[in-house]
C-alpha cells in the first residue's frame, strides 16, 4: 500500500527557492484579494484602489513613497538583525529612542546650528543603536533571549516618550502633547514631490551601505558564519560575539534613522503616535525580502502601497484600520507555509513488500 | 487615603487576572517547547467575540465559550504552522498577532464602545464579616477567581501528573521524549490549544470583567507582558501568580492615582514592571539561573526523521 | 558470490521456524543517499549477535528500522516470526524491542525515576510513583545496579546513564535488545562488565544485538557476527567462532587490502619547542572534566600524540589551546610567549585546529564550499580582503583547494553539509591547512572517515609534522597514535601522564594508564 511520508529536503534550488517565494506571495494576494471580496468589494475596485491609485496617481504615489522612507529603514533593521539570528522584535523602541533623541537635540540646541540636522541625525542613531544593542549585549553576555528583551524595550521607550511628552516636552504655546516645533535649519528637504523629503536619500542610502556589508564586507561573511554555525565561528577565530553586537547596534541605529525621518521629515517634531504599528511590517518586509537590503526596498514600498490603499480603503468603503494589518498577516502566513517545501518534502513510500 | 490603598489593593486580583489566564496559558505552551508570540492576537479576538455574543443577547455563559472557541481557532493555525508546518515559532506567533488583532478589527468594526452586562462580582459583599481590607480582595467575580484556580491547576498538572511529565519531556528533549513513545507533534499541538483556551479566557476577562465593552486596541500589549512574564515566573505557574499580582498592582495604581487627582510621573509608574522585568533578566542572567528553568527544546522544531 | 550466499541464508531462514528478528532486502535512503541497500539480518533467541561494520555502513540505520525510528522504504520485517510494520518507537517497543542509543535517549533535567516512569509506565502499567519506584529497585537488585532514583539524569556519569537506559527498556518490557556501541564511551571494565551483562541478558532467553566496530567485542562476546558495508550484509549470521580478526576486518572494509602506511622515511629533525603548556587548569563543560595542571610541549616537526578513552577532559584541554575555554589557572606559551587569549589571534600566530565533531565545530554546513574555504583568510589584521570581498575570489581559492585536497564530487557553491564524512574532513583539512599554520591540533581527525580518506588525513598530518609544524594529535583510537606519534601521554579524568618515546612505551602499560589513573 501507497502511503504518503515527509522528509527532509536536502538542497532546493535557487530557482525553486525563488518559485516558493513567488507562489506564497501569490497564494496571500489571491487569500486577501478573495477577504476584501466577502468585505463588500467589487474585483474592479480591488484593481483601481491598489493598482490604480497607489502607483497611477501623483497623491497616491507621493504617500507611497513618503510611508516607505521610515518602512525601509526599519525593514532594513530587521534584516540586518537576522543576517545574525537575531529576533529584532523592537523596531518601534528602537524608533523612539532615535526620534527622541534627535527631538532632544532640537529643543537644547546641541551642536552648532549649521549642522545641527547631522546632529540630530547621529543622535537618532546612537539612540536607537543603544536601545538595540543592550539588548544584543544581554544575549551575547547573560543569554537572555532578545525577543523577549527587544519587546519589554518598546514599552520603556513608548512610556518614556509619552512621560516627556506629557511632562518636560509638552509645548508650552498650547499644552498639547507634543513637542515644540523644530527650526526650518532642523528639517528635511521636501523634493518638490507632495511630502516626499530627503529622507529618502538617507533609506537608499542605508539600503546600499547593508547590501555592501551583508554581501561584499568581511563583517558579512563573518555574519554568515555566525549566524550558520556559532561554535565553529569562534573555533575558527570569528569574535561571534562582537559580530552579533555590532550587526545588532546597527539594526537598532537603522531603526533609530528611521524615527529621525519621521519627526524631521514628516511631523517636523515629537508627537505621540511617530512610532506606533511599525513591529509587524517591518518583519514581513525583512521577511518576504528574504533579508536582502535590496530587496527589502522594493517590499517595504510594496508595504507602503498596501497601507495608501488601506487609508483610501477606510475612507471611501468604510473598511477598518486593521485592513491592512491583517493583509499583511494573510501574506506573511502564505510565504510561510509555502517555505515548508524548501525545507521539507512529501513523497510516496516506495511500495513495500510485505511477508508473505 | 486608607479608602484609596483600600480600593487600590481590592482591584488588584481583577487587574491581575488577564495577566495570569494568559501567562499560565503561554507557560503550558513553552513547557512543550513552543514559543507562542500569539498571545496578543487570541486574546484580542476572544474579547471582541465574547462582547460580539453578550450583545447579540446569547448570554454570558455563551460569550465566553464563544470567546474561546475563537481563540481555540486562532491558536489552532498557529499550532499547524509551528508545529505540523515547522514554521520558525517567532515568526509563527507574529503572524498569529497579526491575524488575530487584524481580524477583530474587522469583527468588531461598528460594535465598539457599546456597553455589556458581562461578569460583576456578586452585589454586596460575601465577606463583610472580615476586616474591610481583606473583603476587597477577596471580593471578586468567577471568572477571576477561576484565573487563579487554574494557574494552581496548569501548576499541578505540569509539576504533579503523568500528563505533565510527558509534556515537559517533549519540551526538554524530543528525541528522548518520542522514543519513549511520546507523541511529541501532538503533545505540542494539545499544549498550544491549552495554551490558547487560557489565552481567550484571558480576553474574554478583559472585555467581559475588565471594560464590559469592545474598543479596537483594548488588549493593549498585554500578551506581550505575558510572554515576558513567563520568563520573570521561570517556567512556573506558582510563581506566574506573584508576577501577575505585581502587574495588576501597577495597573490598578494608575486609575487610582488619576483619580485622586495626584500629580505623579504616571508613565514612569506604568513603566516600572517592564524595567524591572528587564532587570530580573539581567540578574538571572548574571547567576545563569534563567538557563537552568527554559525548556531546552524550546523553539526548536523535531521531525523524527532529521538526523541531528 | 554475495548473492550466492545471501540465497543460501534464505533457505536456511525457512527452516528455522521462529527467529526473534528477520530483515531481509531492507531499503532505506535520506535523500539521495542510500543507506541501506538491500541489507538482510537473522536473530535468534538466546544469543548475543555482533552486528559490525565501519561507521556509515548502515548499522544503526538497519537497527533503527527495526526499532520504529525510521520507516524502511522497502524490504520485509518479522519479529518472532509476525510480518511487522513500526512506525513509531512506541509501536517497536509494544512489539517488545528496546534500543540502547549511541546517544542516549534520556531527559536530561529529569530525574532517574521520571526518565523510568516517561518510558515504562503504560507498559509496567504503574500507577503510582512508589510502584514505580518499588519496580526500579527489584530490577536494581537483579542486575545489580544501584542508582538513585531522585539524581537529575545530566548530571549522571555516562555510565549510569547507560543502566539507566537498559533498566529502561528492560521495565519497558524489551525481550530483543538493541545495543548501539555500548562500549564506546565506557572504561575497560566497564565495558567488560556491560558486555557481560548482555550475554546473561541473553541466556535468559532475550535476544540481544551488539552494534560495534570492534573486533574485540565480537570476538569475545558475541554469538553470531553479521557484517555490513556500505549498506549491504557481507556476512549474514556466521558463527562467531570460526571467526578472525583478519577475516572480518576484510569483510568490513572490502575488497581494498588495508594497507599499513609507511613508517616515516628518513631521519626526523626536530625544531626546538613550539607549544608549552604549563600546569594548566580549566573547569568542566557540560558533561566533562575539569582538567587539572596539564603539563606538556610539542616540538616543532614533532608530532605528540594524546590517547585517553573520549570524555576525559580532551575536548576542554583542546577548548583551552584554542581560546574558547577560560584557563582557571597555568598557561600555553607560543614560542615561549604566552597565547594572547583570543581564538582569532591565535589563529592568527599560526595556530589551526581540526575538530573531533567537523560538523558541530568546524564547518559550516549551510554555507557553501566557498564561504567555507575562504573565512579565515577574512579574519585578522593579515586579512587578504578589506573592502570587497569578491565571489570570484572565493571560487578561485576554493577550487585551489578542492583540487589540491583531492575532495570529490564537489563543486564550489555546494552546501557543506551535502558532502560525505570523508570529503568534509578533507574540505576542513583545506580550510586549515593555509599559510603560516605553524602548530596544528587535530582531534580524533579519522574518527567515521572510511580507509582511504584515514590514510589521506594521516598522510597529511606527517606531512605537516615534516614540514616543521608542532602537530598535537588527540585520539581515542589507540593504533593511529602509536602509528603516527613521536610521543605519547595518556589522558584520564582531566590529568595527563608524563610524556613517553613512543618507541619506548608499551600497549599494555599505556590501557592500564588510560584506566587507572582516577
Amino acid at each position: 500500500m501507497p502511503r504518503l511520508i515527509l522528509s527532509p529536503r536536502l538542497a532546493a534550488s535557487r530557482r525553486f527557492t525563488f518559485l516558493v517565494l513567488l507562489g506564497g506571495i501569490l497564494a496571500g494576494l489571491v487569500v486577501s484579494g478573495g477577504f476584501l471580496l466577502t468585505q463588500g468589494m467589487g474585483l474592479s475596485d480591488l484593481a483601481s484602489q491598489f493598482v490604480g491609485y497607489t502607483f497611477g496617481n501623483p497623491a497616491g504615489l507621493d504617500q507611497t513613497l513618503t510611508r516607505s522612507i521610515p518602512l525601509i529603514l526599519v525593514g532594513l533593521s530587521v534584516a540586518v538583525c537576522l543576517k545574525v539570528k537575531f529576533w529584532n522584535i523592537g523596531v518601534e523602541g528602537q524608533l523612539w529612542a532615535g526620534a527622541m533623541a534627535a527631538t532632544a537635540v532640537s529643543l537644547y540646541h546641541i551642536g552648532p546650528e549649521a549642522v545641527r540636522l547631522w546632529v540630530m541625525c547621529v543622535a537618532a542613531m546612537l539612540g536607537g543603536g543603544l536601545w538595540c544593542g543592550v539588548c544584543a549585549l544581554a544575549r551575547v553576555r547573560l543569554r537572555a533571549n532578545e525577543v523577549v528583551t527587544t519587546l519589554l524595550m518598546n514599552y520603556v521607550a513608548y512610556m518614556l516618550a509619552q512621560q516627556l511628552l506629557y511632562g518636560a516636552w509638552r509645548n508650552p504655546q498650547d499644552s498639547f502633547p507634543v513637542s515644540k516645533v523644530f527650526a526650518p535649519g532642523e528639517t528635511l528637504a521636501l523634493l518638490g514631490f507632495g511630502h516626499v523629503h530627503a529622507g529618502i536619500f538617507f533609506s537608499l542610502g542605508a539600503a546600499l551601505f547593508c547590501w555592501w556589508l551583508c554581501g561584499f564586507a568581511r563583517v558579512g561573511y563573518m555574519a554568515k558564519a555566525v549566524a550558520a554555525n556559532p561554535a565553529a565561528a569562534r573555533a575558527v577565530g570569528v569574535p561571534a560575539g562582537a559580530v552579533v553586537l555590532l550587526m545588532a547596534t546597527l539594526g537598532g541605529a537603522l531603526s533609530g534613522l528611521a524615527g529621525f525621518t519621521i519627526v524631521c521629515g514628516e511631523e517636523h517634531r515629537l508627537t505621540q503616535f511617530v512610532g506606533n504599528d511599525f513591529i509587524f511590517p517591518s518583519i514581513v518586509i525583512a521577511y518576504l525580502a528574504r533579508s536582502n537590503p535590496l530587496g527589502v526596498v522594493v517590499a517595504a514600498i510594496a508595504i507602503a502601497a498596501l497601507y495608501t490603499a488601506g487609508d483610501s480603503l477606510k475612507a471611501f468603503y468604510q473598511l477598518p484600520g486593521a485592513t491592512v494589518l491583517t493583509i499583511e498577516a494573510i501574506l506573511l502566513l502564505c510565504v510561510c507555509c509555502a517555505e515548508f517545501w524548501l525545507r521539507y518534502q512529501l513523497g510516496w513510500a516506495k511500495s513495500t513488500k510485505v511477508a508473505p | 487615603m486608607m479608602e484609596l490603598f483600600t480600593a487600590w489593593v481590592g482591584s488588584i486580583p481583577a487587574f491581575a487576572a488577564p495577566f495570569l489566564l494568559a501567562t499560565a496559558g503561554l507557560i503550558i505552551n513553552e513547557r512543550a517547547g513552543v514559543m507562542n508570540l500569539g498571545a496578543e492576537g487570541v486574546m484580542a479576538m476572544a474579547a471582541v467575540t465574547s462582547v460580539l455574543m453578550e450583545m447579540a443577547g446569547h448570554g454570558t455563559a455563551l460569550a465566553l465559550l464563544s470567546g474561546i472557541g475563537a481563540g481555540l481557532g486562532l491558536a489552532a493555525i498557529f499550532g499547524i504552522m509551528a508545529v505540523f508546518l515547522r514554521v520558525d515559532q517567532v515568526l509563527a506567533g507574529l503572524v498569529a498577532f497579526a491575524l488575530g488583532i487584524g481580524v477583530s478589527g474587522f469583527l468588531g468594526d461598528g460594535s465598539e464602545n457599546q456597553t455589556v452586562n458581562g461578569i460583576s462580582p456578586p452585589p454586596g459583599s460575601d465577606f463583610a464579616f472580615l476586616p474591610k481590607l481583606l473583603a476587597g480582595v477577596l471580593d471578586q467575580d468567577w471568572l477571576t477567581w477561576f484565573a487563579f484556580f487554574a494557574a494552581i491547576a496548569v501548576w499541578f498538572i505540569i509539576e504533579r501528573t503523568d500528563l505533565g511529565l510527558r509534556l515537559r519531556a517533549v519540551g526538554e528533549d524530543a528525541p528522548a521524549a518520542d522514543a519513549a513513545g511520546v507523541n511529541v507533534a501532538l503533545y505540542r499541538f494539545g499544549a498550544v490549544l491549552a495554551g490558547g483556551v487560557l489565552c481567550a479566557i484571558a480576553g474574554a476577562h478583559l472585555s467581559l470583567v475588565g471594560a464590559h465593552i469592545w474598543v479596537d486596541g483594548m488588549v493593549a500589549g498585554r500578551g506581550w507582558i505575558a510572554v515576558a512574564m513567563v520568563t520573570l515566573s521561570r517556567w512556573n505557574a506558582l510563581r506566574a501568580i506573584a508576577a501577575a499580582l505585581l502587574f495588576g498592582a501597577i495597573q490598578a495604581l494608575v486609575p487610582q492615582l488619576l483619580s485622586s487627582g495626584m500629580n505623579v510621573p504616571v508613565y514612569f509608574i506604568q513603566m516600572s514592571p517592564y524595567l524591572a522585568t528587564l532587570a530580573y533578566l539581567l540578574i538571572a542572567g548574571l547567576f545563569a539561573k534563567g538557563a537552568d528553568a527554559q525548556p531546552a527544546d524550546l523553539g526548536r522544531p523535531y521531525l523524527r526523521e532529521e538526523r541531528r | 558470490m554475495e548473492y550466492e550466499l545471501s540465497r543460501i541464508q534464505r533457505e536456511r531462514f525457512d527452516e528455522i521456524s521462529k527467529l526473534a528478528v528477520r530483515l531481509a532486502e531492507v531499503e532505506k535512503s535520506f535523500g539521495p543517499r542510500p543507506a541501506l541497500a538491500g541489507a538482510n539480518f537473522s536473530l535468534e533467541w538466546g544469543e548475543v549477535h555482533a552486528l559490525l561494520g565501519e561507521n556509515g555502513a548502515g548499522k544503526s540505520t538497519l537497527m533503527n528500522v527495526l526499532a520504529g525510528f525510521y520507516t524502511a522504504d522497502a524490504g520485509i520485517l518479522e519479529v518472532d516470526g509476525e510480518a511487522a510494520r513500526f512506525e513509531t518507537p512506541a509501536a517497536a517497543a509494544d512489539a517488545g524491542i528496546g534500543m540502547v542509543h549511541q546517544h542516549f535517549k534520556l531527559v536530561g533535567p529529569l530525574s532517574v525515576l521520571e526518565n523510568l516512569r516517561l518510558a515504562c509506565a503504560r507498559r509496567a502499567g504503574w500507577r503510582s510513583k512508589a510502584e514505580a519506584l518499588r519496580a526500579m529497585e527489584t530490577l536494581g537488585k537483579e542486575l545489580g545496579f544501584r542508582l538513585d532514583p531522585s539524581a537529575r539524569v545530566d548530571e549522571m556519569a555516562v555510565s549510569d546513564q547507560q543502566k539507566l537506559e537498559i533498566m529502561k527498556v528492560l521495565l519497558a518490557g524489551a525481550r530483543i535488545l538493541v545495543l548501539d556501541e555500548p562500549t564506546a564511551v565506557l572504561t575497560e571494565q566497564e565495558a567488560q562488565s556491560a558486555l557481560g551483562l548482555a550475554r546473561s541478558l541473553a541466556r535468559s532467553g532475550r535476544a540481544v544485538v551488539l552494534i560495534t566496530h570492534k573486533l574485540r567485542d565480537v570476538l569475545g562476546f558475541s554469538d553470531r557476527v553479521t557484517v555490513m558495508r556500505a549498506g549491504r550484509t557481507i556476512i549474514d549470521g556466521a558463527a562467531s567462532e570460526g571467526m578472525t580478526a583478519a577475516s572480518l576486518s576484510e569483510a568490513m572494509v572490502g575488497g581494498a587490502p588495508v594497507t599499513e602506511l609507511p613508517p616515516p622515511s628518513g631521519s626526523r629533525h626536530f625544531k626546538p619547542e613550539m607549544l608549552r603548556v604549563k600546569a594548566l587548569c580549566a573547569p568542566a563543560s557540560a558533561h566533562g572534566v575539569a582538567l587539572a595542571k596539564i603539563d606538556f610541549s610539542v616540538q616543532g616537526g614533532e608530532i605528540f600524540g594524546i590517547a585517553g578513552i573520549g570524555g576525559n577532559g580532551q575536548a576542554e584541554l583542546v577548548e583551552a589551546l584554542i581560546g574558547v575555554r577560560a584557563l582557571t589557572s597555568g598557561a600555553v606559551l607560543f614560542d615561549g610567549v604566552d597565547m594572547p587569549p583570543s581564538p582569532e589571534a591565535r589563529r592568527e600566530r599560526g595556530l589551526r585546529y581540526i575538530p573531533a565533531d567537523r560538523m558541530g565545530m568546524g564547518l559550516f554546513g549551510e554555507l557553501p564550499l566557498n564561504v567555507n574555504i575562504s573565512l579565515p583568510r577574512l579574519l585578522g589584521g593579515g586579512a587578504e580582503k578589506k573592502w570587497l570581498v569578491t565571489k570570484s575570489w572565493m571560487n578561485g581559492l576554493a577550487r585551489d583547494a578542492i583540487s589540491q585536497f583531492e575532495v570529490a564530487g564537489a563543486q564550489v557553491d555546494l552546501p557543506a553539509r551535502l558532502l560525505s564524512g570523508g570529503n568534509a574532513q578533507k574540505l576542513m583539512l583545506a580550510r586549515e591547512f593555509t599559510g603560516g599554520m605553524e602548530i596544528l591540533i587535530a582531534h580524533s581527525p579519522t574518527r567515521g572517515l572510511d580507509i582511504r580518506a584515514v590514510q589521506a588525513v594521516q598522510t597529511r598530518l606527517r606531512a605537516a609534522a615534516a614540514s616543521g609544524c608542532a602537530v598535537l594529535l588527540i585520539s581515542e583510537d589507540l593504533d593511529e597514535i602509536m602509528q603516527l606519534s613521536d610521543r605519547v601521554a595518556v589522558m584520564s579524568h582531566g590529568r595527563m601522564s608524563p610524556a613517553e618515546n613512543v618507541a619506548a612505551v608499551d600497549r599494555a602499560r599505556i590501557g592500564r594508564l588510560m584506566l587507572e589513573m582516577h
